[in-house]
């Protein structure tokens, strides 16, 4: 399986390319077991109050100020 | 400090989540949430930490990307953790189990599946639905079927779900208290402890008997060993898998060096052989073969599905 952790990440939320998008429909044709890891993506995104968790943990201002000299440590 | 804590804490919901996904209520959440942070936190050849965190390329939130790892790294795909032995099958004991299911389309799907053997294209047409839904039939059934297993065949258990990541070996203390005429559970703490004697990796071994035998807990060892606490879950989940390693194999499989050269691949012939004949440390065969600790575990399990074929032909 030559997908990268960005593109799956990225094919879930709905913002990868055509090019990816081929890339994954092509593995779910090929693959079942990758198949099958996309449905437990899909079961995972269906946990109750999953949106609000995101939403809290992307939009705390608080939390984002203890990330920062994690994000320019990774950069 | 700041890493560790932001996995433990900050990501616990999403990840609790995942893992109740994935395991159901049987998961130690701290054991897999240390492992996904490792795996993370693993260094490249350069030896530069965060490798692999250092890839998230922003396009989605780093919420987004770490539920897409973290559902990556523990989901195992269910044709790895179930199987069927064929005597099961022969003895009439597998359709009976498949029989306690509560839904008509898993008994089914079960019998075409394993008793009548069809391909997923048959089963879809049989059941009239699509192609495409059948992986997802499959495991939900896979694991409805482990909920029957569990409270009505609970000995064939480790036979039917052998290969399920969060198994552990019960060395716990329960074990260990019990009465001198129990002449099964001593034969068994005799098997633990040679078991724990051959482990190749004294370090592990310590670890191991001081989290389940002295029952010392993980800070209080941590401390002892002048490490941190996430090494000491590390090297626990390590110990583990090394042991489950001895335990199966090594003393279990008569001639298994005979076996291991039947296996045309020079690596995994010779990681077999590392481990199970000269029961070398993992990480210095890691070092030897110059392959990573995923590599060395990726190439270990293929290897050992290999050798497993092998046996169970040679047995048939």
């Amino acid at each position: 399986m030559n997908i990268s952790n960005n593109t799956l990440a990225a094919y879930v939320a709905g913002v990868s390319t055509v090019q990816e998008d081929k890339l994954v429909l092509d593995e779910i044709a090929n693959n079942d077991s990758f198949s099958e890891l996309l449905d437990v993506m899909n079961e995972v995104d269906a946990i109750d109050g999953l949106d609000e968790m995101r939403n809290e943990f992307n939009e705390s201002a608080d939390d984002l100020e203890e990330f920062n000299d994690y994000i320019i440590n990774i950069k | 400090m700041f890493a560790y804590k932001f996995f433990h804490d900050k990501c616990k919901p999403l990840l609790s989540g995942i893992l109740h996904t994935i395991y159901g209520n049987i998961a130690d959440y701290d054991e897999l949430v240390n492992e996904l942070y490792l795996l993370l936190k693993k260094p490249n050849a350069e030896g530069d930490y965060w490798y692999a965190l250092k890839t998230f390329d922003y396009r989605t939130s780093l919420f987004d990307w770490i539920k897409t790892v973290a559902v990556r790294h523990f989901y195992t795909p269910s044709c790895d953790i179930f199987t069927i032995p064929e005597t099961l099958i022969d003895s009439g004991l597998a359709e009976e189990m498949f029989s306690k299911l509560n839904k008509a389309v898993y008994r089914k799907f079960l019998c075409f599946k394993y008793l009548d053997k069809l391909s997923d294209d048959e089963i879809a047409e049989k059941l009239s639905i699509e192609r495409s839904q059948v992986p997802t039939l499959s495991r939900k059934v896979i694991r409805q079927l482990k909920s029957v297993i569990e409270n009505e065949y609970p000995e064939y258990l480790s036979i039917l779900y052998q290969k399920s990541d969060v198994h552990e070996v019960d060395i716990s203390d329960k074990d260990i208290g019990a009465t001198e005429n129990d002449s099964r559970t001593q034969d068994s703490h005799m098997d633990v402890f040679q078991y724990l004697d051959a482990m190749p990796n004294k370090y592990y071994r310590r670890v191991i008997e001081a989290l389940f035998l002295d029952d010392i807990s993980p800070e209080a060892l941590a401390q002892e060993m002048g490490t941190n606490v996430s090494n000491i879950y590390n090297i626990k989940s390590r110990g583990l898998d090394q042991l489950r390693d001895v335990a199966l194999y090594s003393n279990e499989i008569h001639n298994l060096e005979k076996y291991i050269k039947l296996i045309p691949d020079d690596r995994k012939r010779a990681i077999l052989i590392s481990i199970f004949i000269e029961r070398r440390d993992y990480e210095v065969v890691c070092s030897e073969l110059k392959i990573t600790e995923v590599q060395f575990k990726k190439i270990k399990k293929d290897a050992i599905k290999d050798i497993k074929q092998l046996i169970f032909r040679a047995k048939k």
